[in-house]
């Protein structure tokens, strides 16, 4: 049964993810091409306003893609199981957590695949765009890849664990959704604004849990790394840079599974279609 | 543990479902019998529709149990019981196909060659998108789709209230015709005329309680009256 | 096309009239095959268990009989079709005669009545 589900899900959501793949690409190859031919400056001029001003657009965009398939599935969920579609999904003989599952997991996979396709994206042109957009000195272009050396970017182990991090993020961002929706619809009027509500309440009590939770985590390492100083960029920041992604990655799982079983619960309970 | 040894499909125990202060079904015992149409019958807010959602795992109730087949609400019911709901649960932008395609993988019981081969005797074409076809029109295709089930208990919320008196008598036969000793129909409906040919027993339900559960011969019977105007009599206001 | 019911009166002995009606009058004539009991209920429209009795009530007087590869035939007793079809036509009689009293006609003014009628009949 949750590989039909799964299925139908699939079916009645690719058309609109790869849409806005579509426009990302498109997007992506026009300022790409842009950027390639706009010429470099000279030493000069410090900055070229315009083209600072199309990259912050392009930017943008690109971003805006990204939230609209996360708004996308986050509306379809409320839509498909809490509006008239509901009373179809759930006569379904299938178990509620079956439901969000099939839901969490296509919804996870699209909007990690453009989360991925978004930096791997905007690096080619933000490489291009560069010296189109402040003049760079020789010197300064070498900065750059020890800049990049701090996050780990290549080292493959890091590139696998932010990978995976990312996907955990984007299932728990999801839950989210899911929660919040499902606490808005025990309200018995204005269930769309309710989920709103609940949405930004469940971020606030996240954030502050995990602030507190990391204020341990932290200051040990501020008290253990005092004394370092030149090596810290290089060899330090590494190494702390994956213990946070561990530690981050499995937090987020913690979170998944309450958010998961949270809202399976609601839904066996206290669902109350119109 | 629930009787599964007398012919009642659905046994419903000391039923109560409140909304805060509001009580919607109040103690409520029923047994329904298999293999007959009876029709649930009350003005509005009686409780008929918190009946049939707590009947379809929609609701769960605030006391009481229900039984279907000697099972709670669930998926075990849910495969065998066929709901037509009130509301058209199709959204605009799919097809016909689509929701046949639905029918067809989750349930078991489900004749896909008898839902086409009514689709097309009333002209309906599979493939059109749902936006194009009338209100009339989708609830016939969601009436055709829920009689397709071979199904122990059908529950039917309002089936002919949205269409023509021509699309109504094909409903209603389409309902005499898939009528099986084993199984059995309930039938909600404000149209007390028209359906009370087809009904075997009817349950007149007030203000969450059960007002009467009779044979529809008997109350004709008994008041010289048709069940439209004895239940114009009982309810009027 | 379902069939004319009162509204106020018992499905089912409506139902064992029209059926025996349809039986004398020809239309089901001696021998012939009935259609089965759903059929029937979906073109009459009613509850194929209200039918079922009708059947059954049938049944017991002998107008129909089962077979049990054949289903359901109507007798080939004509003479029980002929004491049917009296009985109805009886009953017919007796309504009529308590509506032309109600009217106050007696046996001979009912009489210069149906030769009135007749005989306009014949002219038309």
């Amino acid at each position: 049964m949750l590989k039909k589900l799964f299925k139908h899900e699939w079916m009645e959501t690719w058309k609109i993810s790869t849409l806005l793949l579509a426009v990302m690409f498109g997007l992506t190859a026009v300022s790409q091409l842009y950027f390639h031919f706009a010429p470099s400056l000279a030493p000069d001029v410090e900055i070229h306003v315009g083209n600072m001003l199309l990259f912050i657009g392009y930017a943008f965009l690109i971003a805006a893609c990204s939230l609209l398939m996360v708004l996308y599935f986050g509306i379809r969920f409320y839509k498909n199981l809490f509006t008239d579609e509901g009373y179809l999904m759930h006569t379904l003989p299938v178990a509620p957590w079956m439901l969000v599952a099939s839901k969490a997991g296509i919804a996870t996979l699209w909007t990690w695949l453009i989360h991925m396709i978004t930096v791997i994206a905007i690096l080619p042109v933000t490489k291009t765009a560069l010296p189109k957009l402040a003049y760079i000195e020789p010197y300064e272009w070498e900065q750059i890849p020890s800049l990049f050396m701090v996050f780990g970017i290549f080292d493959p182990k890091a590139v696998l664990l932010m990978v995976l991090s990312l996907l955990v993020s984007n299932l728990s961002g999801l839950l989210l959704i899911y929660a919040a929706v499902s606490l808005g619809q025990l309200f018995s009027k204005h269930k769309a604004f309710s989920s709103i509500v609940c949405y930004l309440g469940l971020s606030a009590l996240v954030s502050a849990v995990s602030s507190i939770c990391m204020l341990p985590g932290l200051t040990g390492l501020i008290l253990t790394h005092a004394d370092d100083s030149e090596s810290f960029l290089e060899v330090v920041m590494p190494g702390i840079m994956q213990n946070f992604y561990i530690a981050s990655t499995l937090a987020n799982l913690l979170l998944c599974v309450v958010l998961f079983f949270g809202s399976c619960y609601l839904i066996k309970k206290n669902l109350n279609l119109d | 543990m629930p009787d599964t040894h007398t012919q009642s499909i659905v046994s419903i125990q000391n039923l109560t479902k409140r909304y805060g202060k509001h009580t919607a079904l109040d103690n409520l015992n029923l047994e329904l019998p298999k293999g007959r149409i009876i029709g649930l019958l009350g003005p509005n807010g009686s409780g008929k529709t918190t009946l049939i959602k707590l009947m379809n795992a929609l609701l769960v109730p605030t006391k009481g149990q229900i039984f279907i087949k000697g099972f709670h609400p669930g998926i075990e019911t849910k495969a065998c019981v066929s709901y037509l709901p009130e509301r058209t649960y199709l959204p605009d932008n799919c097809r016909v196909s689509h929701l046949l395609s639905y029918f067809t993988d989750f349930y078991a019981d489900f004749d896909p060659h008898k839902a086409l081969s009514m689709l097309e005797s009333l002209h309906i074409p599979v493939h059109s998108p749902l936006k194009s076809l009338s209100k009339g029109t989708k609830e016939k295709v969601q009436i055709i789709t829920v009689m397709s089930r071979k199904a122990d208990l059908y529950i039917l919320d309002e089936p002919i209230a949205g269409v023509d008196p021509a699309a109504r008598d094909y409903i209603l036969k389409t309902i005499i015709q898939d009528f099986r000793e084993d199984s059995t129909i309930l039938l909600s409906t404000h149209l007390i005329s028209d359906v009370e040919p087809i009904l075997d027993d009817v349950i007149f339900l007030k203000e969450g309680r059960i007002l009467l559960q009779s044979c529809v011969e008997e109350i004709r019977n008994t008041y010289a009256k048709s069940l439209d105007s004895y239940f114009r009599e009982v309810f009027a206001c | 096309m379902a069939w004319t019911l009162d509204s106020d009166r018992p499905i089912y002995a409506q139902l064992v009239e029209r059926l025996k009606t349809d039986i004398v009058s020809g239309i089901y004539p001696a021998g012939a095959r009935l259609p089965s009991v759903r059929e029937l209920a979906a073109t009459a429209a009613v509850n194929p268990n209200t039918m079922q009795k009708a059947f059954t009530e049938l049944e017991r007087t002998g107008l129909i009989i089962t077979m049990r590869t054949s289903g359901r035939m109507v007798t080939e007793d004509t003479a029980m079709i002929n004491q049917t079809r009296k009985e109805l036509a009886l009953e017919q009689v007796c309504l009529f005669l308590t509506q032309m009293q109600k009217l106050g006609f007696g046996k001979e003014e009912i009489i210069e009545l149906l030769n009135f009628w007749e005989g306009g009949k014949s002219n038309a």
